[in-house]
């Protein structure tokens, strides 16, 4: 094949037809049409033979204007023997005598399908101009690449887009290239994928659509009392693009078109979840009624769907008999018009007693029963199961058709079919790294719905985030953030990178000691980071064993602050709350009727340390639901919506074993030897079951805290009183042996750090408070704390 | 120039015979030609005086019988009507369609006849 020939007849015409695009030229040529044919007519009346002249003019112009606008603007492929018969007309007209691979950059960027991969891929001019270089050598092998990616995304043309993943894909380091975009060749493809479906989607709207012109309405009734209390869909959707781009969806609206066209009870009970695209199905399936050329019986062409609204219905008639006869009315007139199907929307309104609901079933259980008038119901699974349990007999008589959530694919699918319009409501531009971050923030953190509603909610809410009208992963970040209330961790920077490598450090700049313990920690932190860690699980789980006081809830808050950049990113629940069996129900407790569940903060807070305390004192029924979460980071909640851990840090705490601890250590055994043999009598004295300590990435034992230690420990807290008097900028300083008598006044190796906190306050922080309210000790002063002052204020 | 009279010699020609004959297509949809045709003794609007009963009598199938047919005779005239101009529109637009296929292929040589006209010095 050929590759390009600059002279050939297809490239003159392409550039001939560039030259005369524009809505200015079009203007000029019908002008002087109708000057010119309106001029020599006049003249030919007047007697003027010059006239015919004018009229030669005008339709030798009609002629070229006719071949320019039909054949030149589209210039279809010839007989693909040369690269120049099937290249894009926008294309050939831009690609120069002297072809290099730099000036194919140039030339595709600036083609419609060139600028889509730009703007939604990144293939941004720069870095084309750096992968482009400007000899001749490789265009064939350019050519022949635009061939196969012409072929394998099925296009009609070697467009621009084509052309540009050509350039990518022959470029010597193209993986290394394509992967600092975060994307693969796939995705590249895919792109030209969706730009031909939007080109097809737009053809397909140009085209007259028929639907059955004025006497299509003729033979059927008329519904007065159905316009005031629903709403005619297939008036609002006429002619809107409604695509349904999952195969499974298609698969409910043949069901539907097969469960209607034959005899039998003549209803559809879509069953899903919220999100799942129940609406977009009965939409798509009313738009196709209206379709005159779509495959479908006539019996039920131009049928028309009415949607029932059930708050305006209520609000009319509120008791059960007026409401019973309303609806009796609408379906005696639904059927009476004879095209009419009705369609009940959040149907369990109807079939359950409550706020907002009536049950008259008994009104429309005998329609279903008779099968004369077709009704589709739209029904949440969980509320259909309700009515299942409730009344079988309507269940019964429903023909369910279940809507599944889209596939991953699917998703992508329908992310990129519903761009388009979101890009024309909210004027932005959408990215693929937007429409990926979607559907994995989604995912994660979103509950309430299932795949594909709740990417699409999310990119929706990303369009009011955009930045100079490109919505990105970032704007997808900021949505979930600011509309979900979902609090994202603090972005990869220098800082941040910087302090993990230095964790240990930062952590011992607020605890002492427990090296063990900081080093296990700060490693399985800093794999997690480093993104060498397995996605579907927390990104880190601990078990922290030691006697009290000795820093394991201290360690929990220094992650906390240094991975998550503050103290209040701990959910923190203390396990002896839950001792009883019905415990479980408060741990995965709605948000709505228990913020404080460990279900509902998380769900809040994903990025988190999850803090529980004392868990040797929980129910085993609480551990056991406690297994799913360490294992594969997620917990359902008593909705059953999944609530995700995995970018939480778990740590729980327990001093089972402290007295174990405490004798070994004073008997002198190293703290690694301890741990197993501390494991191991914990499963004996059967306080943890072998598979939930298995669970835990680390378990981290804290040893006992020495007087050295505990003399450290002193210097952190005397730096928090300092810290609490800052506002009044007073200095408070301790002699050496003050220090020292405060270090052994404050140490009890059973109860750790804790007295010592108690000491400073008995001592010290009275002191000072008797020495401000003296007037002695005032702002910007200072005063030093000596052994005399300590005896005096703690009576020795 | 080849390239202009192939195209307006094979596919152009059938390009616009395509066109027109979508263009009639549309107008036969639009008068609802085939669901006129199809429901031409339906029941005009399903309008009816006498609501159906399964329990009356034979007097009360008769004068629904009676109203069914008033309401399908109302029905059969106006889709006459719709046909009828529907008809005269459709027959307008084809002879109208004939008549430019007809012309299309002149048409490239009309700027040549008008040049000769203006020649022999032809007026109206």
């Amino acid at each position: 094949m050929s590759k390009f020939d600059y002279n050939s007849v297809r490239a003159r015409e392409a550039r001939l037809s560039k030259a005369f695009d524009g809505k200015a030229q079009n203007i000029l040529t019908d002008f002087l049409i109708f000057a010119s044919f309106s001029f020599g007519v006049v003249m030919i009346l007047t007697h003027l033979s010059l006239g015919w002249l004018f009229v030669g003019l005008s339709i030798a112009i009609l002629v070229f204007t006719i071949w320019l606008r039909v054949e030149l603007r589209h210039l279809p492929n010839r007989k693909e023997e040369n690269a120049y018969d099937i290249i894009s007309r926008d294309l050939l007209a831009l690609l120069p005598k002297e072809l290099t691979p730099l000036e194919i950059a140039n030339a595709v960027i600036k083609t419609r399908s060139g600028i889509f991969m730009v703007n939604r891929y990144g293939l941004l001019p720069d870095y084309l101009n750096i992968i482009a270089s400007n000899t001749t050598a490789t265009i064939d092998q350019i050519f022949d690449k635009a061939f196969e990616i012409r072929e394998i995304t099925k296009s009609e043309h070697v467009s621009g887009a084509v052309l540009m993943l050509a350039l990518v894909e022959t470029y010597q380091g193209a993986e290394k290239f394509i992967s600092a975009l975060k994307l693969d060749v796939d995705d590249l493809r895919d792109g030209v994928n969706w730009f031909n479906y939007i080109s097809g989607m737009i053809k397909g709207m140009k085209k007259t659509r028929h639907d059955g012109g004025l006497g299509r309405d003729l033979s059927f009734g008329y519904t007065p009392i159905l316009q005031r209390f629903a709403e005619n869909i297939s008036r609002t959707i006429s002619n809107a693009h409604i695509a349904v781009n999952q195969a499974s969806s298609d698969e409910v609206i043949d069901e539907m078109i097969k469960t209607f066209s034959h005899g039998g009870r003549q209803n559809v009970a879509l069953i899903g979840a919220e999100g799942s695209g129940r609406k977009t199905i009965v939409y798509a399936f009313a738009n196709k009624l209206l379709d005159a050329d779509s495959k479908i019986p006539n019996h039920l062409k131009f049928r028309q769907v009415f949607k029932l609204d059930a708050a305006s219905l209520i609000s009319v008639a509120s008791e059960r008999g007026s409401l019973e006869n309303l609806m009796s009315q609408i379906m005696g007139e639904a059927y009476g018009a004879k095209n009419i199907i009705l369609w009940l929307d959040n149907a369990q309104l109807f079939f359950e007693e409550g706020v907002g609901s009536v049950d008259i079933s008994k009104v429309i259980l005998p329609a279903v029963r008779a099968g004369r008038l077709r009704i589709i119901f739209t029904m949440e699974q969980q509320r259909y199961l309700e009515i299942e349990a409730r009344n079988s007999q309507l269940a019964n008589a429903l023909n369910k058709v279940m809507v599944p959530p889209s596939t991953p694919e699917e998703t992508m699918d329908i992310m990129q079919d519903r761009v388009p319009l979101l890009e024309l409501e909210h004027d932005v531009v959408y990215t693929v790294w937007a429409l990926k971050e979607a559907y994995r923030l989604s995912e994660k953190y979103i509950h309430d719905m299932v795949m594909p509603g709740r990417a699409l909610h999310l990119l929706e809410s990303a369009a009011g985030f955009a930045e100079n009208g490109i919505v990105t992963a970032e704007s997808v970040q900021t949505a979930i953030e600011k509309t979900y209330g979902v609090k994202m961790r603090a972005s990869q920077d220098e800082k941040a990178r910087q302090d993990l490598l230095d964790m240990e450090q930062l952590i011992h700049q607020r605890m002492i000691g427990q090296e063990n313990a900081v080093k296990a920690v700060s490693n399985a932190l800093r794999r997690s980071a480093a993104g060498v860690r397995n996605e579907k699980r927390p990104i880190g789980t601990f078990l922290f064993l030691g006697p009290t006081g000795v820093g394991k809830t201290e360690l929990a808050k220094a992650i906390s602050e240094v991975y998550f950049h503050g103290e209040g990113a701990i959910v923190r629940l203390d396990l002896n709350e839950f001792v009883d069996e019905g415990s479980v129900q408060r741990l995965i407790a709605d948000g709505a009727t228990d913020e404080m569940s460990l279900t509902s903060q998380v769900m809040k807070n994903p990025f988190s340390v999850v803090l529980l305390d004392e868990i040797e004192k929980a129910h085993p029924k609480v551990l056991t639901a406690l297994l799913q979460l360490l294992d594969e980071g997620v917990l359902r909640d008593i909705k059953n919506r999944e609530v995700s851990f995995r970018d939480a840090i778990i740590i729980a705490t327990s001093n089972a074993g402290a007295n174990h601890i405490r004798e070994s250590i004073d008997a002198g055994h190293d703290l690694a030897e301890l741990k197993s043999e501390l494991i191991d009598a914990l499963i004996d004295s059967g306080e943890f079951k072998p598979e939930f300590i298995n669970r835990f990435d680390e378990v981290c034992v804290f040893s006992p805290l020495g007087k050295t230690e505990l003399a450290q420990i002193f210097d952190l807290i005397l730096a928090d009183v300092n810290r609490t008097l800052e506002p009044q900028k007073i200095t408070v300083t301790v002699d050496t042996d003050a220090r020292d008598l405060l270090a052994d006044r404050g140490y009890d190796p059973k109860l750790g750090a804790r007295p010592m906190r108690r000491i400073v306050q008995s001592s010290i922080e009275n002191i000072v408070a008797k020495e401000v309210l003296a007037g002695n000790l005032k702002s910007g002063g200072e005063i030093n704390i000596t052994t005399t002052m300590i005896r005096q204020e703690i009576g020795e | 120039m080849i390239d202009f009279v192939s195209w307006w010699y094979s596919r152009g020609w059938g390009y616009f015979a395509q066109t027109l004959v979508e263009k009639l297509r549309n107008i036969a949809d639009f008068f609802s030609f085939s669901v006129l045709i199809r429901t031409f003794f339906a029941p005009f609007h399903q309008i009816s005086t006498v609501a159906e009963n399964p329990y009356g009598g034979p007097m009360h199938y008769l004068s629904v019988f009676f109203d069914k047919l008033l309401s399908r005779t109302i029905g059969a005239i106006v889709r006459l009507f719709i046909l009828i101009f529907g008809f005269i529109a459709f027959i307008f637009d084809a002879i109208l369609s004939i008549l430019l296929v007809v012309i299309w292929p002149i048409l490239p040589l009309t700027p040549l006849i008008c040049v000769v006209l203006c020649i022999a010095g032809v007026a109206l």
